[in-house]
């Protein structure tokens, strides 16, 4: 049970402690990257020190907070800074075999998870993490239902093709 | 099977403990940053208070003083043979209201915000998709009148529901100048919800036939 000031409103402590986590995974599912996601993090939880009055139930801070992180890490990813800095990796001769996210080499389905295409990825977190539901999905991401599912298939049917994995429920 | 792996996997990912505890510093300093502009803030209208309730009394006084001695004058002249005039001219100190008066009550600023909207009759409007705002992303005449009508026809809302609806939308902001220089930044979210910083609040916009 999360604990409210006498304005109603939790204090940073409790606010982080719930959410931190969240907002970060949902910022390195998009970014891949431990830096960029502690960067889209502070940018969130700072705005919502702006907006903390706003919220009557937990809820609806939840909801705003990852609404908020998407279109942080969207932003992120279309800045400038960030293209030129992407144009500037592709233009260095790397390797073929050379592992473009080292960073999560130990998880084996955080890896495959990792190489689909952006817009997959963010679905197949809050569906398979945050448990949510295809009607809240849509609502948050503002998509119709339609398109999600057909998103959340191709991203499912991608996910069992690499991972190859009998076993594997996706 | 793979919801289970895959929430294993990702629960390692965590941030760091130094990062946090950085966060909430810059989070604690946000707070108080807040906190210390709002405690400015209603110092500041306490004196502007005090002063206005000052200037309210001196001008009640000389007004007062103004028109006994003019009623005298009178008396004195309709007993000469003189007119007494009909009514006693006022002037408007205040407008009514201040702009930060009520603080707390959002739906007082947006009625100020709302008198002066009538009041000007051609407010330049700005649309912003990067948060910068030019001549550029300026509303034309017709799209200008619309915005208008739409401001004009916001009714305030608490409701949890539309709340909620409100933090899932895209906002479009904008920037309204007012002729004696007053500027609003607000936004709207989806087309139907409109927030602004200075009024606070939620206001549900009406529809608008095209």
């Amino acid at each position: 049970m999360i604990q409210h000031n006498n304005e109603g409103i939790p204090s940073v402590e409790e606010v982080l402690s719930r959410y931190a986590d969240m907002v970060y995974r949902l910022a390195y599912t998009r970014t891949m990257n431990n830096y960029d996601a502690e960067d889209i993090t502070q940018d969130v939880f700072l705005k919502y020190m702006k907006h903390q009055h706003e919220f009557c139930e937990e809820e609806h801070r939840k909801a705003w907070l990852i609404r908020v992180t998407i279109n942080e890490s969207k932003t992120f990813l279309n800045s400038a800074w960030n293209r030129k800095r992407s144009a500037l990796d592709c233009s260095k001769e790397l390797p073929e075999d050379k592992d473009y996210f080292a960073e999560v080499e130990d998880y084996g389905i955080m890896k495959e998870v990792a190489r689909l295409p952006e817009k997959y990825r963010i679905i197949v977190h809050l569906f398979y993490f945050e448990e949510m539901s295809v009607p809240e999905m849509a609502a948050l991401l503002n998509m119709k239902e339609s398109t999600l599912k057909s998103l959340l298939f191709r991203a499912r049917k991608m996910l069992r093709n690499r991972l190859n994995r009998e076993d594997y429920d996706v | 099977m793979f919801r289970e792996d895959y929430q294993k996997e990702i629960s390692k990912i965590q941030p760091g403990k130094v990062f946090l505890d950085r966060l909430a510093d810059k989070m604690l300093a946000v707070n108080a940053d807040m906190e210390e502009g709002q405690e400015k803030k209603n110092k500041w209208i306490s004196y502007a208070v005090f002063a206005a309730s000052f200037l309210f009394v001196a001008m009640f006084g000389i007004g007062l003083s103004v028109w006994q001695s003019e009623y005298q004058d009178n008396k004195f002249g309709q007993q000469a043979g003189g007119a007494v005039e009909d009514s006693i001219k006022t002037e408007h100190i205040f407008d009514g209201a201040s702009w930060y008066g009520e603080e707390d009550n959002p739906e007082a600023i947006y009625n100020v915000f709302l008198e002066k909207l009538q009041s000007d009759e051609e407010p330049v409007i700005l649309q912003s998709e990067t948060g910068k705002f030019s001549k550029e992303g300026r509303l034309d005449k017709k799209q200008s009148q619309r915005m208008m009508t739409w401001l004009l026809t916001a009714k305030y809302t608490d409701s949890s529901t539309h709340l909620k609806q409100y933090s899932l939308e895209n906002a479009e902001d904008y920037l309204i100048e007012f002729a004696d220089g007053v500027t609003v930044k607000y936004s709207i979210y989806g087309g139907k919800y409109f927030y602004s910083e200075e009024i606070g609040g939620i206001f549900l916009l009406g529809s608008i036939e095209e």
